[in-house]
């Protein structure tokens, strides 16, 4: 399988994989696994913003993409090949991206509360007075 | 830590001095923080606006010295290759600053009608001008997404200043979840193409790209770039990305929404095409299958067909101008899609558009909430009749801003749909600029339709109507309306500031 992504990625087949051991093929955790598990995690995220109706797990799901980007980019410097490896950048956006999660999460559980008090529900398809 | 130090004593005067402009609206941001928590005396409030001003002021003074020559080696990197202080900076600096003060200024009068006289609302504004000010000074994607979170934060929460209002809140609700999305795609798509190239830096994108043939020979770095795009289709309100964009307009407070979509789609573009000219740019390079520049032409055409036929079914003014917003970044992404042939032609044009547009639309909604102060919410088409002959100055202020947004000259309208038009017809899409055009026409249609309320009908019953009384606002609506003509009438100076900031991102190194 991860042949099979590094091929669909162009990634060079002799990347530098991670995990040590002797083990071969499928269970050699690399690069290729941990993009696997980003791009599910996001797709996961980006999904459940679009079809999750309330408001709290939109914004679970918000978190979630965000959190794909950072695997996304700790794999990247951990076994990019090339100019990954002579940097740090890919470790320090991650964590700028959780500084910003965490503001904004903030303001979106304040805006979320306000709009209960007002409305008395968090369900986004009652929240409809602008389509008037 | 001394490692750190260090680093940083390294730093030339020259990058210190680079973000002065930046640092001064910051720490005005954060001394008015500290000044609202004192002040108790709700009357007062406006003081804190006063004092935001005076910080806007000195920072577009400094702005000022470095456009003028303080600042000797424009484009140079500084900060460690992760900002640049050029003259599209000083330019957009000039800009935002400018779309800050007229925001603050159509506030002070009509903040207190809203019931929002929170004194947070005036560091909120400043914090989001930094941020537009971060955004396109910097030359770095972790500088420019720390710009763009720091500018919308503070926009979520001034979009549901009005609390208690249902439309408020739900507005920002929207805004919110719809900006967290955007930043999301965004994010993805800046991890995409560090995983292709290894860096960060748009400069650093773009030797990678011309030293490995292209785009083309990487989907790693094509996927990241389409994921870019869409993030700031988000912020900008292209189609298919735009559905946010007349909920949250029309529920914010109106002086939120002037300077949303003013300022931030000005910000937005300019980083935008900084971003894909910068580095995604291929000198001579034809190797991408297909290129940005017909991703954002088939957007732009979308955008602004969407934005015109539903401003055409839309009778309530202030979602007539959201829908109206979205069609105007339609005909700048023109500029955007010519780019890649034209040139500094159609970055040029996509420039002068979107401050065009930024003036115009402070004279629009700022009509709108010299209206809504008056009669406490009017809104629909219908209750525009009549205002010609008992609001002389404002109904003349509106009708200026309606052949503005048409496109009728002598307006600075009329100018830039010419620019954007003309270099899509010399980048070889004519058809682009014809339907662009074709647009144009249909959306005559909605902006004289209020034209006509305005002087040719009248109101069913005749209420007596006192002037407006409301200095700040005047002056605000005075000065944009001013400005909206005399760029139309002498746009030499203009024109040369413009072509001064996009030409040397067209030097061939």
């Amino acid at each position: 399988m991860g042949d099979l992504i590094n091929q669909i990625l162009n990634l060079p087949k002799d990347l530098p994989l991670g995990g040590g051991g002797s083990g071969g093929g499928l269970f050699r955790i690399g690069l290729a696994h941990y993009i696997a598990l980003s791009a599910i995690l996001f797709s996961v995220g980006a999904l459940g913003v679009m079809i999750r109706r309330n408001v709290i797990t939109v914004l679970m799901s918000v978190e979630l993409m965000l959190n794909a980007v950072n695997v996304a980019f700790i794999a990247f410097n951990r076994f990019g090949t090339g100019i990954h490896t002579q940097n740090s950048h890919g470790q320090i956006f991650a964590f700028f991206v959780m500084a910003v999660a965490a503001a904004e999460a903030a303001v979106g559980l304040a805006i979320i509360i306000n709009v209960f008090r007002l409305r008395e529900t968090v369900n986004v398809d009652e929240l409809d007075v602008l389509k008037h | 830590m001394p490692g750190m130090f260090s680093e940083l004593a390294k730093l030339d005067n020259w990058s210190q001095w680079s973000i002065a402009p930046m640092a001064i609206v910051f720490a005005g941001a954060v001394a008015t923080t500290l000044i609202a928590g004192f002040v108790k005396d709700s009357t007062r409030r406006s003081f804190i606006g006063q004092i935001s001003i005076f910080c806007l002021a000195i920072a577009a003074a400094v702005n000022y010295v470095q456009w003028t020559g303080g600042w000797q080696d424009p484009g140079r990197l500084v900060w460690a290759g992760s900002m640049t202080l050029d003259y599209l900076t000083m330019l957009m600096n000039f800009v935002f600053i400018g779309c800050a003060i007229l925001a603050i200024l159509i506030s002070l009068n009509t903040i207190s009608e809203l019931g929002i006289e929170y004194g947070e609302f005036y560091p909120l504004i400043l914090f989001a001008t930094g941020g537009m000010m971060c955004m396109v000074q910097a030359t770095d994607l972790l500088m420019i997404f720390i710009g763009l979170e720091v500018m919308s934060i503070p926009l979520y929460i001034m979009c549901g200043m009005r609390r208690s209002q249902d439309r408020s809140a739900e507005s920002s609700l929207k805004y919110f979840i719809l900006g967290a999305l955007a930043a999301g795609f965004l994010l993805y798509g800046v991890a995409l193409t560090y995983g292709a190239t290894g860096v960060t830096s748009l400069h650093g994108i773009q030797r990678w790209t011309m030293e490995n043939g292209g785009l083309a020979a990487n989907p790693l770095l094509t996927a990241g770039l389409a994921l870019i795009l869409a993030g700031f289709a988000f912020k900008i309100a292209l189609a298919p990305f735009h559905m946010w964009t007349p909920d949250v307009y029309e529920g914010a407070p109106t002086f939120v929404t002037a300077f949303m979509s003013a300022a931030v789609k000005a910000a937005g573009f300019v980083t935008l095409f900084r971003i894909l000219v910068t580095g995604f740019f291929q000198n001579g390079y034809t190797a991408s299958l297909v290129g940005w520049g017909e991703i954002i032409a088939i957007l732009a055409v979308l955008t602004m067909t969407i934005g015109n036929f539903s401003a055409l079914v839309t009778k309530n003014v202030k979602r007539m101008l959201a829908w109206s917003s979205v069609a105007h970044a339609g005909y700048a992404a023109v500029g955007l899609a010519a780019a890649p042939a034209a040139g500094a032609d159609g970055v040029g044009g996509v420039l002068f558009y979107v401050i065009g547009y930024a003036l115009t639309s402070f004279v629009s909604f700022g009509v709108v909430a010299a209206f809504e102060k008056q009669n406490g919410g009017l809104s629909q088409v219908e209750d525009y009749r009549g205002l010609g002959y008992s609001q002389p100055f404002y109904a003349f202020a509106m009708t200026v801003a309606m052949f503005a947004l048409a496109g009728i000259p002598p307006t600075v309208g009329f100018l830039g749909k010419w620019y954007v038009f003309k270099a899509a017809v010399e980048a070889n899409i004519t058809w682009l600029a014809v339907i662009g055009v074709l647009n144009s026409l249909v959306s005559v249609y909605y902006y004289l339709r209020v034209v006509v309320a305005m002087y040719l009908e009248s109101p069913e019953e005749q209420a007596e109507q006192e002037p407006i009384k409301s200095s700040a606002l005047w002056l605000a609506v005075l000065i944009s309306t001013v400005l909206t003509i005399g760029v139309g009438l002498f746009p030499k100076k203009p024109l040369g500031a413009v072509e001064k900031s996009v030409s040397p991102m067209f030097v061939k190194k």
